[in-house]
C-alpha cells in the first residue's frame, strides 16, 4: 500500500468518525465509561443558581463570604486498544478484510476517547506482541495509531490471545479500558482472559465475515490456502467437510461467546459485509442501561 | 519434506507413468506395425511427461485459492469427488497433448512397392475405324474385337507410355501418349465406327503420319505404332510406304495387324430409306494379297513385324505376342508407400481436450 493511500484512508477514516463521535457518541462515551472517582478542584464564591447543597460552609465561614467547592470528575482514563494481527484477519468476502473492520472500530474508539480528553493507546498482536504504542493523549497521536491499524505488516501469523492479554496485565498498572478486537479463532486463553477482564473495563469485539459462519451450498468445489501457514485444502461446496470448517469457527465462537458471558463481559459482535456503526451504538445503549440499573 | 506429504505424491508420479505407459501401448496400437515419419518429435513425450509430473508436484504453488482462515491444524484427505475434480482435467488435457504429439511424428502404415524404370516404350495404338471393321467374322464384330484386344493389352503394359489414334478416311489422335492408362482405355472405349467424318476409306499411310508425329518427339528408348486395320490404302494424302520410310527415320518401329477372316464377311450397314433408317447385311469381300503386302512391307521397313488375325483368339495372341517383343526391362528397386495415419490420433486428442474443457468448466467448478 502506498504512503500516499494510506494517508487519504487515514484521512477518511478521521473525517467519518469525528462525525459520528461528536454525533452519536457524544454523551455515551463520557457516560458509559466513568472515571475513577471525583476530585476536588476549586473554591468559588457563590453564584445565584448554585446547588445550595455544594456550599461549603467551613469556608464560608472562615472568609464571611458564600463558597461553593467544585469537584471534577477524574477522567484520564486510558484506553488500550488491542488488535489481532494474525492471518485469519486479513479475509473477507465482501471487499472489505476483518484486518479494515478492525482499523474502523478502532478508529471510531480512538477519536471518541481524545475527545472526552482520555489516553489511547495500542497493542497489535499475532502469536507475538507485534507492535505496543504506550497509551497518550493528542490527535496526532490518534492519527498514528490509526495508520498502523491501516498499514501494519505483522511478521507472524498465528494467534494468540493469551500471550496479549499476560502482557497488558502485566504492563498496564492503571485500570483501563481494553478493547479487544480479534475473531477470536484461538483456544486455551481463558484463564488470560478472565484476569484481563478482573483488572481492565474487558471489552471483546469480535469480527466476522459471513463465508466463515457458512459456504453456500453450491455444486461447485472451492479451493482454500491456510491464512496461517498456507496449507492447502480443496473441498466440495456442499459436502459434508465443508460444513466441518465452518462448525470449527462456530465452535470456536461459541467457546468465546460463553466466556464473554461467564466474565461479564459485554461484547461487540460484527460482521465485516455489514454496517460497523450499528453494533456499536447498540453496545452503548445496552451499556448504559445496565449501568442505569 | 515430511513423510506424509511424499506417499500421495509418490502415487501421483506412478499414476502419470501409467498414463504415459498406456499412451505408449495405445500408440503403438496407432502405428499398427508402421513407423513414424518424423520420430524426433517423440521427444516432446518426453518434455509433456516431465510438465505433467511438474503439474501435479507445484500444483499447489500455482492452482488458484481462496485464502481463508483455515486454521492450523486444518488437514483433509481428499474425497475421491474431490480428487476427480483436481486430476481429471489435467489428466485428459495431458493425455490430448500426448495425443496431439504423436499425431505430430506421423504414424503411418508401411507398403511395400516396386519402383518402375524411369524409363518405358511409347506405344501408338493405331486403330482402323473405317465402315468394314463393322464386319461380323470377329466376335462380336471387328471394332469391338479389335478394342477389347487394345485395352487388355494396356492392362499389360506397366511403365509405357499409351497413345490411341483412329483413322478412317482420314487419321486424329484420340488419346495423347500417357501413362495414365484409366484414360487410355476410356479413349479405346469410346472409339467407334462413326467417330471420324469420313469414314469411307482407309487412310493408312494419314494413320502412320499422324502415329509418328506424336511419337517423334518422345525421348523413349523405344517408339512403336501397333497399326490395326482390315483393308488396303485407298485414300488418304501420304503413300504408306513412305510414311513408314519416314517414321523409321525417326526411329520409330510399326507392327502392322491385318484384322480379317481371309473369307468373305457379314456386315450390318444402316441405310436411310423412306421408312426410316433399315440394317441390311451386305457381303464384304476378305482384304486383297496387296493389302497386306503393303502391311508387310510397312512392317519390313521399320523393323516391326506383320500379324494375320482370322479370329479373336489370333488377335489376342498377337497382342500377347507384340508384348512379349516390346518387353520393358525393370530395374527391381523397391518403392516403400506410406499411408499417414494420424488422424485417429488427432481426433482422440481433440474429443479428449473438449472433454477436459467441459470437465473443468461444466461439470467440476472450482471456485476461485
Amino acid at each position: 500500500m502506498q504512503t500516499s493511500d494510506i494517508l487519504k484512508r487515514v484521512r477518511r477514516i478521521e473525517i467519518e468518525t469525528g462525525k459520528l463521535v461528536s454525533e452519536t457518541f457524544a454523551g455515551e462515551y463520557l457516560s458509559v465509561f466513568k472515571g475513577q472517582g471525583i476530585e476536588f478542584a476549586e473554591v468559588r464564591q457563590y453564584i445565584p443558581g448554585d446547588d445550595v447543597r455544594s456550599i461549603d460552609w467551613n469556608v464560608s465561614a472562615r472568609t464571611g463570604g458564600t463558597f461553593v467547592k467544585k469537584f471534577n470528575e477524574e477522567r484520564e482514563l486510558s484506553l488500550i486498544i488491542a488488535c489481532d494481527v494474525s492471518g485469519s484477519q486479513y479475509f473477507g468476502s465482501t471487499g472489505k478484510f476483518k484486518s479494515d473492520v478492525v482499523a474502523e472500530l478502532g478508529a471510531i474508539f480512538a477519536f471518541s476517547a481524545i475527545k472526552n480528553n482520555d489516553k489511547v493507546g495500542l497493542l497489535l498482536f499475532s502469536d507475538q506482541i507485534e507492535l505496543y504504542i504506550p497509551p497518550k493523549k493528542g490527535k496526532r497521536h490518534v492519527l498514528r495509531i490509526i495508520r498502523e491499524l491501516l498499514a501494519f505488516k505483522p511478521k507472524s501469523k498465528g494467534t494468540n490471545i493469551s500471550l496479549c492479554l499476560d502482557s497488558l496485565n502485566r504492563m498496564i498498572k492503571r485500570k483501563g479500558i481494553l478493547l479487544l478486537l480479534s475473531d477470536f479463532f484461538a483456544s486455551d486463553y481463558e484463564k488470560s482472559f478472565k484476569l484481563a477482564a478482573r483488572k481492565f473495563d474487558l471489552i471483546p469485539v469480535v469480527v466476522r465475515d459471513r463465508l466463515e459462519d457458512e459456504f453456500p451450498s453450491l455444486p461447485g468445489f472451492i479451493e482454500l490456502e491456510a491464512l496461517e501457514n498456507g496449507s492447502r485444502a480443496m473441498v466440495y461446496l456442499s459436502s459434508r467437510q465443508a460444513g466441518y470448517i465452518t462448525a470449527d469457527k462456530q465452535y470456536k465462537n461459541d467457546a468465546a461467546l460463553r466466556l464473554f458471558y461467564l466474565t461479564g463481559c459485554q461484547y461487540i459482535q460484527v460482521e465485516a459485509e455489514g454496517d460497523v456503526i450499528e453494533p456499536v451504538i447498540k453496545f452503548f445503549k445496552q451499556r448504559a442501561k445496565k449501568l442505569r440499573r | 519434506m515430511r513423510k506424509d506429504n511424499l506417499i500421495p505424491i509418490f502415487y501421483n508420479v506412478l499414476a502419470a507413468l501409467s498414463v504415459a505407459a498406456a499412451l505408449f501401448l495405445l500408440g503403438l496400437i496407432f502405428i499398427g506395425g508402421g513407423s513414424l515419419g518424423s520420430p524426433y518429435f517423440m521427444l516432446l513425450m518426453a518434455v509433456l511427461l516431465c510438465a505433467g509430473i511438474s503439474a501435479v508436484l507445484l500444483r499447489k504453488f500455482f492452482a488458484p485459492a481462496v485464502k481463508y482462515p483455515l486454521g492450523k491444524g486444518v488437514k483433509f484427505e481428499d474425497t475421491t469427488l474431490v480428487k476427480l475434480a483436481k486430476w481429471l482435467p489435467l489428466a485428459l488435457c495431458i493425455t490430448a497433448l500426448f495425443l496431439s504429439v504423436l499425431a505430430l511424428s506421423r504414424p503411418r502404415k508401411e507398403g511395400k512397392n516396386v519402383l518402375p524404370p524411369a524409363k518405358g516404350v511409347d506405344i501408338m495404338l493405331t486403330i482402323d475405324t473405317s465402315g468394314s471393321m463393322a464386319a461380323l467374322d470377329f466376335k462380336p464384330d471387328r471394332m469391338a474385337a479389335a478394342k477389347n484386344t487394345a485395352s487388355d493389352f494396356v492392362d499389360k503394359r506397366a511403365t509405357d507410355r499409351i497413345g490411341v489414334v483412329v483413322f478412317a478416311g482420314s487419321a486424329m489422335l484420340q488419346c495423347p501418349l500417357t501413362l495414365d492408362y484409366f484414360a487410355v482405355k476410356e479413349y479405346i472405349d469410346l472409339i467407334n465406327i462413326d467417330m471420324l467424318a469420313d469414314q469411307l476409306g482407309t487412310a493408312i499411310g494419314d494413320a502412320i503420319a499422324v502415329s509418328a508425329k506424336h511419337l517423334k518427339d518422345s525421348i523413349a528408348k523405344s517408339k512403336t505404332i501397333i497399326l490395326l486395320t482390315d483393308g488396303e490404302n485407298n485414300t488418304g494424302m501420304v503413300d504408306p510406304i513412305a510414311a513408314a520410310k519416314a517414321a523409321a527415320a525417326y526411329g520409330i518401329k510399326i507392327y502392322t495387324i491385318s484384322i480379317a477372316s481371309g473369307e468373305p464377311a457379314d456386315m450390318k450397314v444402316n441405310t436411310q430409306s423412306i421408312f426410316g433408317p433399315v440394317s441390311t447385311t451386305t457381303q464384304l469381300p476378305p482384304p486383297s494379297p496387296e493389302s497386306e503386302a503393303t502391311l508387310m512391307q510397312i512392317a519390313k521397313e521399320t523393323g516391326g513385324d506383320f500379324f494375320r488375325a482370322k479370329n479373336n483368339a489370333e488377335l489376342q495372341n498377337i497382342y500377347t505376342r507384340i508384348n512379349e517383343l516390346e518387353k520393358t526391362e525393370f530395374d527391381s528397386s523397391l518403392q516403400l508407400n506410406y499411408t499417414d495415419n494420424y488422424k485417429p490420433a488427432l481426433i482422440t486428442a481433440i474429443l479428449l481436450l473438449v472433454a477436459a474443457f467441459v470437465a473443468d468448466k461444466f461439470i467440476f467448478i472450482k471456485i476461485p
